[in-house]
């Protein structure tokens, strides 16, 4: 079942002759209940198509539906209550609000959305990823990977049908890059989640089950059941070594 | 330094939004200053320049300070005529408080003034700009500003008479310019004379060829004995006067443009705080890279200069604005003809103060903020950490808002307002200081029953609001201040009003009570009549007084006759008045007065003064006829004016609530620069969340819930330092009015819940629409860029 989907994709910045194009007529699909990652070089566009697809940015063409909701047609208002509730999120960083501890951190879309949480399910994600004891605490009170792994289990509480992940490893050092990786594997082997993943790391990208690869803000190639050999062939063949 | 200066000045142009942000406190508080001078020294000019022309053509004017009953003035302008050097010479009248109606009985409120006419042309400074002047008796000049507001034209009949006078009725001839608040009249000597009923203690006289008017002046002062001047020395002296007054003037707007400057100062000083602490970053890199701090440091400050001098320049066209409106708002207390004066000295004490006040109050930020580890430039301090509140403050301010309180409550039956106000400053800056503690505290107790009503996104707008405890307290306290100042004007002016409705239910024992408009006490004997002559009003009874030469007793109308205890004549005891003999039937509390019946007083003596009247309808008449009947019986009288209660209590209270009005409208600028600060505080906020506001919007708040929670917080802020304000002023007016409590009489606080809640629903709206900017600038931002940028 195909849960994101783009479509002719495109994102040009500017207009005239300084106009820069982002992206430059994406197709690309994601099937539901696997994990995915979108990779390549600095400046191939995976991190304005990530914002496409999850409805944070507006593409200048094409089209990106999620579930049978075509984001280009709906509205501000619309695209923010989907984002809400059928879409989850975690960043590279300012993951959290510093005024606002981990639990209503990770309630937060619950909140806004003025609905009542599910208790065993909250439980069961904190359980998950390990924040039992750490609820009562804000941000700045927790390490990096603990805040990540805060966002993890927000992007989970509204059960969505998608997450994104953009980069979440990035600031985090190798165990607790681990730890939130193997967190997302679980999201979709034990929950059937679907996660999109933009990374530029060869091993969190080997942790999925699907890779796509840009090039020049195009779709390029992709990989199933990726390993960091296959990824660095792939990848070698994209950005041959001068 | 110059490449640093080229810095500021990027940098001061690149925050440009910011910088007018800033600024916008000092146009305010630099434009009321400007503003304020502008328009005193046009009224300065106005007023010396009208006085020089009513002595235009005096030569000499001769007063007599004393007046006699027998040197007649009369008798003083023929002494002065025969004195050598005099061409001619003629007494002149000004007399106050005169009563002025329409033919038909419309009376014209106001504080009128009648002045003569010389008959000789070579001794007039008066001249009409329409019609003529009067020129025989009967007729009568009024001031263009009454006609125009009464609508009355030449040829209309007016009823003039002077306080206590019968009057007479005059046919309108010209119109001339207004010497003060009320109506001018000038009618001819004969008339005047008449009406004035005493001769003139003044003569004007105009000097024979050859003589200078100060040899002419000291001729006559040798020659009557009774003080003379010369034309020159009558306008220095004149102009002297109406400088005072518009010093006075001037003095009393100025009180109130230092405390809208200090409160500038306030929200500069906040502002510089914020934006500092957002430049952490910036500074950092400066350091790093090899900039003293003591650079940095200059740098911030002429950075305040720039955004100083550019809100002088502002505040100075904005003031020129200010000061042509307040003519308009000064007419209805008969200024009129100003045209505001802009004067070298204007310009400068505007920008001193708008560059000094700019620089001044961003000292202590720049000092803070300027000391910075050039090492943050590296880390990755996302989040301002607030500075603990100081140990200072934490024993400093409840030691303050103690003494402050003592000294409040000890003020009670002092009498003296100087305690009170100590007090006050007291408690007030003890409080200030604590505010980093109690103004959270407060915003978290007062936010929760909203966080009930408004949700996530208002729980969410109360953790934002009180996130940097320094900063909302110096946010809120602006506004603190300014309300506390309104806030112990209007109490202390509601409470002082309020027993004039006990004063005047205590006094009218009729339904109606006839008094002269001026408000001295001198009605003309025949009102008395005129009311017995209408068969719909019950008999009136009178007040008469009367001062006994021969015993040296007040004599007052009392409704059985009574003595004071120092009269030394016992209950059945016998008083003799004129060779009559009373019967003391009580003692009355007093001193060297007795009273009598209104008929006994009429029979002894022959001229007493008619100070009241109270009347009720007859029987069976309704109030209404009773009132028409009471309106045309003193038709022809325009000095007697008739009151219910109601109406009695309001003219006790009307100078009260004239004062009140023009200090509040003067206040309400203080509230409004706290309210920029308001919105300052929330812009800045914006600007230091986008990233958090570009998380919460990625999550799914949307637009609207993203208003509603800058809307919250700045609500929240407003609500907590209007209420704090409120309480304090409370504090204040209740030892202020202990303060004067005397010989048992006391001022029960009164509180106006009508004007609070007002001023709460005016902070509140204000506060909605100081969030309506920096909201649609949060919600502009594009989220993607914002969660990407660093």
């Amino acid at each position: 079942m195909t849960a994101l989907q783009a479509a002719g994709l495109s994102k040009v910045y500017g207009s005239g002759p300084s106009a820069v194009a982002a992206l430059n007529g994406v197709d690309v699909t994601f099937e539901a209940g696997r994990f995915h990652a979108i990779m390549g070089a600095s400046g191939s566009g995976k991190s304005t198509l990530l914002h496409c697809l999850a409805g944070l940015d507006r593409p200048t063409g094409g089209s990106v539906r999620i579930g049978d909701a075509d984001l280009t047609r709906l509205s501000d208002d619309k695209l923010t209550l989907l984002r809400r509730d059928h879409v989850g999120f975690v960043f590279q960083k300012f993951n959290l609000l510093p005024v606002l501890t981990a639990r209503e951190n990770i309630l937060l879309p619950l909140a806004i959305a003025g609905r009542r949480p599910d208790q065993q399910w909250f439980d069961q994600v904190v359980a998950a990823v390990g924040l039992t004891d750490r609820l009562g605490h804000r941000p700045s009170e927790l390490s990096g990977g603990q805040q990540q792994r805060v966002a993890v289990a927000r992007a989970l509480i509204t059960r969505p049908w998608v997450i994104f992940a953009d980069e979440p490893t990035g600031n985090l050092d190798s165990r607790s890059g681990q730890e939130v990786l193997g967190l997302l594997r679980d999201a979709v082997t034990m929950l059937g989640q679907t996660v999109v993943m933009v990374t530029h790391d060869l091993n969190a990208a080997a942790h999925t089950d699907r890779v796509a690869f840009l090039k020049d803000g195009r779709f390029a190639a992709s990989v199933d059941h990726p390993t960091p050999d296959a990824i660095v062939g792939v990848l070698a063949r994209l950005e041959p070594v001068r | 330094m110059s490449g640093m200066l080229r810095l500021t000045l990027r940098t001061a142009r690149a925050n440009l939004t910011r910088s007018l942000l800033s600024s916008l406190a000092v146009v305010l508080g630099v434009a009321f200053v400007a503003g304020s001078l502008m328009f005193t020294d046009g009224l300065e000019k106005a007023m010396t320049g009208h006085v020089a022309e009513q002595y235009r053509n005096i030569d000499v004017e001769v007063t007599s300070m004393t007046q006699s009953s027998d040197a007649s003035a009369n008798d003083l302008a023929a002494r002065v005529r025969k004195i050598d050097g005099v061409r001619a010479a003629e007494p002149t009248w000004t007399l106050f408080y005169t009563g002025l109606a329409t033919a038909d009985g419309r009376k014209i409120a106001g504080e009128h003034r009648s002045r003569t006419v010389p008959a000789d042309p070579a001794l007039r400074s008066v001249e009409a700009r329409e019609g003529r002047l009067p020129e025989k008796s009967g007729e009568v000049v009024l001031d263009r500003e009454t006609a125009l507001r009464e609508g009355l034209e030449i040829g209309d009949k007016l009823l003039i008479s002077n306080v206590g006078g019968d009057p007479r009725t005059y046919g309108l001839v010209g119109l001339t310019i207004a010497e003060g608040p009320g109506a001018t009249i000038f009618m001819t000597t004969a008339d005047i004379a008449a009406m004035a009923g005493y001769p003139a203690d003044t003569v004007i006289v105009d000097a024979a060829e050859g003589v200078t008017n100060e040899d002419l002046a000291a001729r006559i002062s040798a020659a009557t004995g009774v003080e003379a001047y010369g034309h020159d020395e009558l306008v220095r002296r004149a102009e002297d006067a109406a400088v005072g007054d518009a010093e006075t003037f001037r003095n009393g707007l100025l009180a109130f443009g230092v405390i809208a400057v200090c409160m500038a100062a306030f929200v500069i000083a906040n502002t510089f705080t914020i934006v500092l602490a957002q430049r952490t970053r910036e500074i950092a890199l400066l350091r790093l890279v090899g900039a003293r701090r003591g650079q940095v440091f200059r740098s911030v400050v002429a950075e305040a200069a720039v955004i100083g001098l550019g809100g002088s320049a502002l505040g100075l066209a904005v003031g020129v604005l200010l000061a042509y409106g307040l003519p308009t708002v000064m007419s209805s207390f008969g200024v009129t003809d100003v045209s505001p004066l802009i004067t070298t000295r204007t310009l400068l004490v505007a920008l001193a103060v708008g560059v000094g006040v700019t620089v001044l109050a961003a000292l202590l930020p720049a000092r803070r903020g300027t000391a910075v580890p050039p090492v943050a430039a590296l880390s990755d301090a996302a989040v301002q950490v607030a500075r603990p509140t100081g140990r200072v403050r934490r024993v400093a301010g409840p030691a303050l808002l103690a003494i402050g309180g003592v000294v409040l409550a000890g003020s009670s039956g002092t009498g003296r307002i100087e305690v009170v106000a100590l007090g006050a400053v007291l408690a007030v800056t003890g409080f200030l200081l604590l505010s980093p503690i109690a103004v959270p505290f407060l915003v978290r107790v007062l936010g929760r029953p909203l966080a009930l009503l408004g949700g996530a996104t208002v729980s969410l707008a109360l953790a934002n609001a009180v996130r940097n405890p320094r900063r909302i307290a110096a946010t809120t306290n602006a506004l603190v201040v300014g309300v506390t100042l309104i806030g112990t004007f209007t109490l202390i002016a509601k409470s002082a009003e309020a027993p004039a409705e006990r004063r005047a239910a205590e006094k009218m024992s009729a339904q109606f009570l006839i008094t002269d408009s001026a408000g001295l006490g001198i009605l003309p004997g025949n009102v008395f009549a005129a009311l017995a002559r209408e068969p719909q009003l019950a008999p009136a009874r009178p007040d008469y007084r009367t001062f006994d030469q021969a015993t040296g007793w007040e004599v007052h109308t009392g409704t059985s006759t009574a003595v004071t205890a120092d009269v030394g004549v016992p209950v059945g005891g016998t008083i003799t008045l004129r060779g009559k003999k009373y019967e003391v039937e009580s003692i009355a509390p007093g001193s060297l007065t007795v009273w009598l019946t209104p008929e006994d007083i009429t029979t002894a003596f022959p001229d007493p003064t008619l100070t009241e009247l109270q009347v009720d309808p007859a029987p069976g008449v309704s109030t209404t006829d009773a009132r028409t009947a009471l309106d045309r019986a003193l038709a022809a009288t325009p000095t007697a004016v008739a009151y219910d209660k109601e109406q009695y209590a309001k003219s006790l209270n009307a100078n009260l609530n004239q004062g009140l009005g023009a200090v509040t409208a003067l206040l309400a600028l203080a509230v409004i620069i706290a309210l920029v600060g308001v919105a300052n505080t929330l812009t800045l906020s914006v600007v230091e969340r986008t990233r958090e506001n570009s998380l919460l919007r990625a999550v799914g708040l949307t637009r609207r819930q993203l208003r509603l929670t800058l809307s919250a917080e700045a609500l929240v802020l407003a609500l907590t330092g209007t209420l704090i304000g409120i309480a304090l002023s409370s504090a204040i007016a209740l030892a202020a009015l202990r303060s004067i409590e005397m010989h048992g009489r006391s001022l029960a606080l009164v509180m106006p819940w009508d004007r609070l809640a007002v001023l709460l629903v005016v902070a509140a709206a204000a506060a909605l629409a100081a969030s309506v900017l920096p909201a649609r600038r949060a919600v502009r931002h594009p989220i993607a860029a914002n969660l990407a940028a660093e």
